[in-house]
């Protein structure tokens, strides 16, 4: 599994004026799907199906249908596509909406549901191949949803269990990328086709009101997934050595990792370099009206997790923040104090422990009194009594925790629905209620007597 | 080389056009023509001071034009004729002086810089005439004999007829470059580029559509204006439409108050509206200016615009009958049970923005739709069409020959995967019964002056039903739309399109 730095790699890229004749072109330049497919063989194809959004969230079913067509023409047997989703959406659920299976049940090929405890490992060993076909997006974390993200699962954005105390700042990142790579170590993907065709900028890897489609028309291949995703990288600009996937697997001296190790074959690298709109990495510079960001240190879970709910709040509570008026988001560990004390939201847990002296959890007001003895003097005195100020203190009931590390983020959506009230915040109340019915679809159905 | 019957019209609008100005009283003359290319009688005046208030807003602001009728083979000089118009107010033409045969000479090399023809004749034209003219309108000898064809056709022409002849008109002449007009108003321009989106769709079948699927009615519409005030009034009958300049007895400047009511007893109509022509032009040269296909921002920010001309009754335009959805005991008595219906406060600020980013996350940013519309009735499958978007905006509608697969066919299911096959891809498919939509059209757009909350109610129930609505394969928004009871979709759904507070 461990390559040596003396190995070379070949790493496709292509670009045609379709999706579809891209696709063919990188396979020719590849050496045919025959290459990677033997009679008989039984492939097993990771897609990305994250939430029953429409494209480019999740891998597009032209490219999923082009290469099971391939495979099936090559001899291949049986073809299943497998996913994790991302943002706590059952497979199953999606399929329901989207309807894949009935998509590429005509093909020759079925969606298995990677669900109740049946990983992506387990089902490999029942295959012969295993191909990983991945949409490229700008992700906050990874810079870009690479392949290499593809291939296990990231659930956290709906993980309960990781209420740490001392959560160390980097430990979400290092155990994603550790799980990312482990994949690799003890599977390798046989052949890896990251779609860069449409890239969604600006904000991703959900669609949100800053994201934009551009299109570069050139899709990335090879049998080596971290070569692949380093190339990936180059062509949009990004130093690979500054991503963490491409450091961890640096460190772990798995997969290649050096440029000069990796034969390019197809377009030229330097003149084929597109620029991208990166998607915001500070969240204090995600601008959401009549909504104070500050941020203090922030470990990579609850900025992961805060990156998708701000964007939600920017994309969904156009209105709501409008009544609302102010409203302040305090993310992670020792956040500054915020601009107004009104309706005060604590991202995570260390949000809320950090600040369990911060001045905004009292309210201090003054008023003009007049003490009794001051009254009576003004009686004998026949003066106007003198008065006093005092100062009254209550704790702060403004505040809403959103706990959690990271908080989950479909009942975060929740608490604040909750929290405003449904008339105060119409559009999130409708976009909670949007999550719900696509996670609760298959239920209905079973109850209904359907799956 | 023109028709007659267009020419005559031409020559009775240039003579008005020079009388007026020698004339004290204009508005008195009481001359009656042709609106061009139409059937559509009006007072000359009427036309005078319409063109005089669009023109420069569509066309051009300058004065002096010069027309040239080019042919369409390629010779030495391909010009056939033209003419200079001297003009004081923009858009207001006069006797034109005809040019000699070779005084202009253009070749088809000359037609690949048209910046360069434009100085060149601009000036050979001051040099022969002392006239310096600031815009150059080329028709290609295609284009005049098409207008001459309509026009010959216009006598026996329905309204419908006439409209869609027109329509193709417009259509071809833009599509294959017959009229040429430098500099290019931004109107051409824009309508070059929606053309371009049409693909095979003609505006005329688009036309068709929706006068079919409109009820039959009897409306009128006053535009007010700070320099004009008409009334037009238009009604869709079993047969044909009618669209005729109407009068009232009353003048001008009596009360609107009286003026509405007297109109709609006077023509027997079922409604009238008075509308503010100056918003109205003001909002379509927005329009105009618009690039196309047009982005999501700039679609947000017209759709903004447009709502908010929508909730200002009683500024930009008002109805009689007014509508009783603006009764106060009505919206009491509809807020006593839950439901805030105040048009007056429609979010327009917030719905334009809220749709593109609801469209954009459940149908994506580059999704291929297509539309069937169901004729339950006849069980067929009327017409249908393919939408395609790119980043939010509408890129491309294309006809898709129904015959080949879904002929009778009404499962999505099996529509789905046979097209999906032919079609390299295919997001969704829209399933809408026209019955559906000519309800929505009537009980919502056109009988909104009445409150009829149980025909209303109904309307919706009938789109819960897949008989009359569906889609395959389903997102996120279509589902909670059929899971939810209609009460809770109403309550879900109006503080998003209601305000609560006024800004």
């Amino acid at each position: 599994m461990k390559k040596q730095e003396t190995d070379v790699v070949n790493v496709a890229i292509a670009k045609a004026d379709t999706p579809i004749n891209t696709y063919n072109m990188i396979i020719t330049l590849l050496g045919e799907m025959e290459h990677y497919v033997s009679k008989n063989d039984r492939i097993l194809i990771k897609i990305n199906l994250n939430t029953p959004n429409g494209f480019p969230v999740n891998t597009s079913l032209v490219l999923i249908k082009s290469i099971i067509k391939s495979c099936k023409k090559a001899g291949a047997s049986e073809i299943s596509l497998v996913s994790y989703s991302n943002m706590g959406v059952k497979i199953r659920n999606i399929d329901n909406l989207l309807k894949i299976n009935e998509i590429v049940n005509p093909l020759g090929a079925q969606l298995q549901f990677l669900e109740d405890g049946l990983e992506l490992l387990d089902l490999l060993q029942n295959y012969d191949k295993f191909f990983v076909i991945n949409q490229v997006n700008v992700d906050p974390l990874f810079d870009f949803t690479l392949s290499m993200m593809n291939s296990t699962k990231i659930n956290t954005l709906n993980s309960q269990d990781l209420m740490r105390q001392d959560l160390e700042s980097e430990f979400y990142m290092k155990e994603m990328v550790s799980k990312l790579l482990s994949l690799y170590e003890q599977r390798k993907p046989d052949l890896t086709i990251n779609d860069l065709y449409h890239v969604m900028e600006g904000a991703g890897p959900n669609i949100y009101k800053d994201s934009k489609l551009i299109e570069t028309k050139m899709m990335v291949g090879g049998t080596d997934s971290i070569a692949v995703d380093l190339i990936t990288l180059e062509l949009l600009n990004i130093d690979p050595l500054g991503n963490s996937l491409i450091l961890g697997a640096r460190e772990k001296n798995i997969g290649i990792t050096n440029i000069n190790n990796i034969n390019i074959i197809g377009e030229d690298l330097e003149k084929s370099k597109v620029n991208i709109n990166y998607c915001k990495k500070n969240l204090e510079d995600i601008t959401i009206h009549n909504c104070n960001i500050k941020t203090g240190s922030t470990c990579s879970g609850c900025y992961h997790v805060a990156y998708h709910l701000l964007n939600i709040m920017r994309t969904y509570m156009t209105k709501d923040l409008k009544y609302v008026a102010a409203q302040s988001v305090l993310i992670g560990k020792n956040p500054p104090e915020p601009d107004f004390k009104k309706d005060v939201v604590l991202f995570g847990n260390c949000a809320i422990k950090s600040t369990k002296n911060s001045s905004f959890r009292t309210i201090i007001t003054s008023k003009e009194v007049i003490p009794l003895t001051n009254k009576i003097k003004s009686i004998f005195n026949k003066k106007e009594p003198i008065k006093k100020l005092k100062t009254f203190e209550k704790a702060n009931k403004q505040i809403l925790n959103l706990p959690g590390c990271p908080p989950n983020l479909n009942s975060s959506i929740n608490l604040i629905s909750n929290y405003h009230g449904k008339q105060q915040v119409p559009n999130l109340y409708l976009y909670h209620n949007l999550i719900e019915t696509y996670n609760s679809i298959n239920n209905k159905k079973a109850n209904k007597g359907g799956i | 080389m023109i028709n007659r019957f267009f020419k005559d019209n031409s020559e009775k609008i240039l003579r008005f056009n020079s009388n007026v100005e020698i004339n004290d009283k204009p508005e008195l003359l009481k001359e009656f023509v042709r609106i061009p290319l139409t059937p559509i009688q009006i007072d000359a005046f009427l036309l005078y001071k319409l063109t005089e208030l669009i023109y420069p807003k569509f066309i051009y602001d300058q004065q002096n034009i010069v027309d040239i009728i080019i042919s369409d083979f390629n010779i030495d000089n391909i010009v056939l004729e033209s003419n200079v118009y001297e003009t004081k107010i923009a858009g207001i033409l006069k006797k034109g002086i005809y040019l000699p045969k070779n005084s202009i000479s253009i070749t088809r090399k000359d037609l690949e810089n048209i910046e360069g023809l434009f100085k060149k004749i601009q000036d050979v034209i001051i040099k022969e005439n002392g006239i310096k003219v600031m815009s150059i309108c080329i028709f290609k000898k295609r284009g005049i004999d098409l207008i001459s064809t309509h026009c010959e056709n216009l006598k026996k022409l329905s309204f419908n007829g006439f409209m869609s002849s027109l329509l193709d008109l417009v259509q071809k002449c833009i599509e294959k470059g017959l009229i040429i007009l430098y500099p290019e108003p931004e109107f051409l321009r824009f309508m070059r580029e929606l053309v371009s989106i049409f693909q095979d769709v003609k505006f005329s079948s688009i036309y068709n559509l929706i006068n079919n699927l409109c009820p039959s009615y009897k409306h009128a519409i006053k535009f007010n204006s700070k320099s004009i005030t008409f009334t037009l009034q238009v009604e869709k009958g079993d047969h044909d439409n009618v669209v005729k300049f109407i009068q009232s007895e009353l003048t001008p400047n009596e009360l609107e108050e009286f003026m509405l009511p007297k109109l709609r007893e006077d023509y027997k109509l079922e409604s009238v509206i008075s509308l503010d022509l100056d918003a109205a032009i003001s909002f379509l040269s927005e329009i105009f200016e618009l690039k196309v296909p047009i982005i999501a921002d700039q679609l947000k920010l017209l759709l903004q615009k447009f709502l908010f001309g929508l909730r200002s009754i009683e500024i930009y335009w008002k109805m009689y009958p007014r509508p009783k959805i603006y009764n106060v005991l009505i919206r009491y008595i509809l807020r006593l049970i839950g439901f805030n219906v105040n048009l007056r406060k429609l979010s327009h600020w917030n719905l334009p923005e809220f749709i593109i980013n609801l469209f954009n996350s459940n149908f994506g940013l580059n999704s291929k739709i297509l539309i069937l519309l169901t004729n339950n009735s006849h069980n067929r499958i009327q017409n249908a069409l393919q939408l395609q978007f790119l980043n939010g905006s509408l890129v491309k509608i294309s006809a898709v020959d129904k015959t080949n697969v879904f002929d009778n066919n009404f499962d999505l299911k099996e529509i789905y995967s046979q097209l999906v096959e032919s079609m390299e891809y295919l997001d969704f498919i829209f399933k809408i019964d026209i019955d559906l939509i000519k309800e929505f059209i009537e009980k919502y757009i056109f009988k909104i002056y009445a409150v009829t909350p149980l025909k209303q109610y109904k309307v919706l129930k009938m789109a819960k039903k897949s008989k009359y609505l569906e889609m395959y394969p389903s997102i996120p928004a279509y589902e909670l739309f059929k899971s939810k009871s209609l009460f809770s979709l109403l309550k879900l759904l109006l503080p998003i399109i209601i305000d609560k507070h006024e800004f």
